[in-house]
């Protein structure tokens, strides 16, 4: 059944809450912990989100169908079972892809504009 | 095997944080309170282990105004979907607020028609009539622009239109809300003490 989605150009952008916990989820599955885990490590703990943003946020993302939650568990062995998984949706990558790929221009004008340049005199 | 965190571990923080989770609205807290309370307890467990109590004052710090905050944006997120209709008491006390400079304007025009007249059509003679039109007025406007900011600031704010699809209703109980309710109670909290410390030191 055909669902419908909504523009990307009326999604984006993003705000960095949904495009980090995005990027989290990018590469496996993760838990709430996991995501917060891999957000601080992705920023080097510049963003540190706290568990009502993380919830919250996770809760509008699975509204917008740009997460799901996972029935299976990486490697229960090693997990608590209450825990709950996250995985990147289709249409998730691909919001996810044009957020970079926005980011990326930004960062590409920026080159242009030698934006960077000033980071080497600080 | 890793070994988990459980409750047990920080059980007074656990059981401060579980009452906090009450400021949640039910819908929210009936599928998010418990995997918020294992999140709670694992960044406690870290927060412990890499700089011991002042990393827990730390978090706390941090959870206590991301709690406050989200809360409050979730509210707004369920009176957007109508999933939270606001409690009857809620309705009635911001009525009640609201209705409250009403009520005594009446009052007093029936005791003193006169003095009522002043207030109502303050002159240039009649300070009094204008600083308390201005400081309703301005109470209002205020309360109607921190409403904006909040819900321009909603985690998905900028994604979704929030601020457009919201009800008209949902936003007048909002302004009431900031308005009567969480701008007397800041600045009970900012002078209260020294209120008190005046009346203890005898000025009034």
């Amino acid at each position: 059944m055909d669902q419908i989605t909504p523009d990307l150009d009326q999604i984006l952008p993003l705000t960095p809450a949904v495009f980090h916990i995005l990027l989290a989820l990018a590469d496996q599955e993760r838990h709430g912990y996991g995501i917060m885990q891999e957000v601080a490590t992705m920023t080097r703990n510049q963003i540190q989100m706290g568990p009502g943003t993380l919830y919250g946020t996770i809760k509008r993302m699975l509204a917008a169908r740009f997460i799901s939650e996972s029935d299976e568990r990486p490697d229960p062995d090693l997990d608590d079972e209450r825990r709950r998984y996250y995985r990147l949706t289709d249409w998730g990558g691909q919001v996810l892809a044009a957020e970079t790929q926005r980011l990326s221009t930004l960062v590409q004008v920026a080159q242009t504009k030698k934006a960077l340049g000033a980071m080497g005199a600080l | 095997m890793v070994q988990l965190p459980s409750l047990a571990h920080f059980p007074r923080a656990a059981r401060i944080y579980r009452a906090l989770l009450r400021l949640y609205p039910e819908d929210y807290r009936r599928e998010y309170a418990a995997p918020m309370a294992q999140l709670f307890c694992d960044l406690c467990r870290d927060a412990y282990r890499q700089h011991g109590r002042v990393g827990l004052a730390r978090l706390w710090q941090r959870v206590l105004a991301d709690t406050v905050v989200t809360a409050a944006v979730e509210y707004i997120h369920a009176l957007e979907k109508g999933v939270y209709t606001m409690s009857k008491q809620h309705q009635y006390l911001i009525l009640f607020l609201s209705g409250l400079p009403l009520a005594l304007g009446l009052m007093l025009l029936l005791i003193n028609p006169k003095f009522m007249l002043h207030l109502v059509a303050p002159s240039a003679a009649q300070p009094v009539g204008w600083l308390m039109t201005a400081a309703v007025v301005g109470l209002v406007v205020a309360a109607y622009v921190v409403q904006r900011k909040i819900l321009r600031s909603t985690p998905m704010g900028t994604s979704t239109g929030v601020v457009q699809s919201i009800p008209l209703r949902s936003r007048l109980y909002l302004v009431g809300t900031i308005a009567f309710l969480v701008f007397p109670a800041i600045l009970l909290i900012l002078l209260g003490p020294a209120f008190i410390m005046m009346l203890l030191s005898g000025i009034f």
